[in-house]
């Protein structure tokens, strides 16, 4: 079928209304198309540059990252320095650093000083060097931060420099280090000193920080001598204690060895009587032999006369007391050896029954005429670790403040109990007793309830330090006019 | 709206009617566009309504049924230019589900202005599926006619009743879809 003229017109007026549109569109796409290009042109140059920003910030966080490790690490403060520089030429691709230390304003700069010269490592140029000086020199006040300064005197401009930044960093009360960087204008871009500044923070910690394990370690070391001194001192007072115990002690054991050395004299005076007899003895026998006729009557005057028989019964026992005696004056000497013995000893296995023992024998003579002493010890009592003088220095001091407790006499109880993994010694009096006021201090140094020149108020405390050395405790029960319990611990192995 | 629907408009337009249908529609009115629409571009929804109105005056449809019959046609166009593999789906309500989950998505990441109607899911059954279609557009019967013929595709009758919002300023539409 045909369309008609008039079909026709209408076709192609609706043709070209829709050419028209058709038209109108494409150039919409192909605008669009332009807008996409350029929209994705200024996305991949935004990209770029996201990219590169990312790279810088990566060297940023990098270089942040590896001066904390650096602050955070053991080295010394000068390692610490010197390594913060190395990174900070890194991070910073400066043409030239170097750092300088100064004490009191005065710059140590060496002839030739040290500097990192960018493509070339660390090397020397002094004229470099040279140049910089004055800028480092009137920066002296600004210290813990960084300084920037643009570099304009022609030197620079020969050398290529435009820009510097330093941070001076105290290390000690009068001294410090400066570190200088120089290069071009990068130097001055504000990220970069951003980083810089944090990484200032990071420095400054670690400096500080390093700063402050020197002075405690000065510290420590004094506190060490402070207590080695001290601890002499501690020994001086305990051996001073015991010799003053000592001489306390003096003339009561001038009587305990004088006792012996009497009887020994007396004994030895009536030997002596006995050998006059025997000689005479002697005498009347040989000239009974030399006259050829030995007469029974004048044999039996000479026998009677020199008293043999009672010489002969009496002779072994005098022998025998003077033995003891001597035994005693020996024993006696031995035990005050021990107790005026000095110094550290080692921890031994020692008899708390030999220590007792000893020390009662020490102190016997504060005791024996109007005091009962009763040793009520087990003789298997266990042995205990320590130190020998030490104890025995520990119960002489009991003893006699037993002794003194009770001036007209009374009863001193030794007694002992098991417990626990502890032995405990109990050094009972009968004697005055004293408060509760007082028990709050017997333990005290220079502590003393006896009259001037009798007691150096240390006998206690210095008993408590010993003790207490021996893994022990000590304490004491007491009551006034009924008296006191001292109750001496130690640990001891089963 | 984005110039594709335009052009799709014109297409189902010509295929229903002829080119001077769409041609008359278009000089009747006044479009800033002049009628004249790229795929790409974004469009006065506006535009829209006018060629449709004038399209149902001209040719004497319901506009609901006008709308039915505009969605029952675009499913196929739209499913060939699918960002998203929709192949596999064989049930209705995953389909619809797939749309709102991964087909929006997908839409809106080629084409950040587009503006994307929403299904909220309510309820739903073996059979049935009740669910919210927001769109200020309120092509509510376009929606359906999309939604008889993705059945028809799948093969998967159903019974569609929508119930419109009743309130003011809600551009909501309440669908129960029933298989049949």
């Amino acid at each position: 079928m045909t369309d008609s003229p008039s079909d026709l017109e209408k076709k192609i007026a609706m043709l070209e209304r829709k050419l028209e549109r058709e038209k109108k569109a494409r150039l919409a796409a192909e605008k669009q198309l332009e807008d996409f290009s350029w929209d994705i042109f200024k996305a991949n140059s935004l990209l770029k540059q996201s990219l590169e920003e990312a790279q810088k910030k990566t060297e940023e966080l990098e270089f942040l990252h590896d001066t904390s490790l650096l602050v955070v690490n053991q080295d010394s403060l000068q390692q610490l320095l010197s390594q913060i520089l190395q990174e900070l030429v890194e991070f910073t691709q400066v043409d030239v650093a170097f750092s300088v230390a100064s004490q009191n304003g005065d710059y140590d700069f060496q002839e030739p000083h040290r500097l990192w010269v960018k493509g070339q490592g660390w090397t020397h140029q002094q004229a470099v060097v040279e140049a910089l000086k004055p800028i480092v020199s009137d920066t002296a006040d600004l210290v813990e931060q960084w300084v920037v300064t643009p570099l304009e005197d022609p030197t620079f401009e020969k050398l290529a420099l435009s820009a510097c930044a330093l941070i001076t960093i105290p290390t000690a009360d009068d001294s410090a280090t400066t570190i200088v960087l120089a290069g071009d204008n990068n130097l001055l871009q504000e990220e970069r000193l951003f980083v810089l500044d944090t990484a200032r923070g990071q420095l400054l910690t670690g400096v500080r920080r390093r700063i402050n394990d020197t002075a405690l370690q000065q510290h420590a070391a004094d506190l060490e001598v402070a207590l080695q001194s001290l601890k002499n001192t501690q020994q001086q007072l305990v051996q001073n204690e015991k010799m003053a115990s000592l001489g306390q002690l003096a003339a009561g054991v001038a009587h305990e060895i004088n006792n012996p050395l009497g009887f020994v004299r007396s004994n030895l005076q009536a030997l002596k009587e006995y050998v006059d007899d025997l000689a005479v003895l002697e005498s009347t026998l040989s000239q009974c032999l030399s006259s050829g006729t030995v007469a029974t009557e004048v044999v039996a005057k000479a026998l009677h006369e020199s008293d043999l028989a009672f010489i002969c019964m009496d002779a072994p026992k005098i022998i025998e007391t003077n033995l003891q005696g001597i035994n005693r004056v020996t024993e006696i000497v031995q035990a005050l050896k021990n107790f005026s013995h000095a110094g550290e000893e080692n921890f031994e296995s020692v008899s708390l029954n030999e220590v007792i023992d000893v020390s009662l024998k020490v102190v016997w003579n504060q005791f024996k005429y109007q005091h009962e002493v009763k040793n009520q010890l087990p003789q298997d009592l266990p042995f205990v670790q320590g130190t020998y003088g030490q104890l025995q220095q520990v119960f002489v001091n009991l003893f006699v403040n037993a002794a003194q407790a009770m001036p007209d006499g009374g009863e001193l109880n030794i007694t002992s109990n098991l417990n626990d993994g502890y032995i405990e010694i109990h050094v009972t009096d009968t004697g005055m007793g004293f408060d509760d006021e007082t028990k709050k201090q017997i333990f005290t140094p220079f502590y003393t309830t006896k009259p001037v020149g009798q007691g150096t108020g240390l006998g206690l405390s210095i008993s408590f330090a010993i003790i207490e050395a021996h893994g022990g405790e000590m304490d004491a029960y007491s009551e006034i006019g009924v008296g006191t319990t001292f109750i001496v611990k130690f640990p001891y192995n089963s | 709206m984005k110039g594709i629907i335009f052009l799709k408009l014109e297409e189902f337009v010509e295929a229903t009617f002829d080119e001077y249908a769409w041609d008359a529609v278009l000089t009747e009115v006044e479009l800033a566009s002049g009628g004249a629409y790229t795929s790409g571009l974004l469009y006065d929804d506006d535009e829209f309504f006018t060629i449709f109105v004038e399209l149902c005056k001209q040719k004497a449809l319901d506009p609901i049924e006008a709308q039915r019959l505009f969605g029952r046609w675009i499913f196929a166009q739209l499913m060939a230019i699918s960002p998203h593999d929709m192949t596999g789906y064989t049930d209705v309500f995953g389909f619809l589900r797939a749309v709102q989950d991964v087909i929006h998505v997908e839409v809106q990441k080629i084409y950040i202005d587009a503006l994307l109607p929403t299904f909220e899911f309510i309820e739903e059954t073996d059979t049935t599926l009740r669910m919210r279609y927001v769109s200020p557009r309120k092509l509510h019967y376009f929606c359906e006619g999309l939604i008889l013929s993705l059945a028809e595709h799948l093969q998967q009758p159903v019974e569609i009743t929508l119930t419109e919002s009743t309130q003011e300023k809600d551009d909501s539409c309440l669908f129960e879809i029933v298989k049949l």
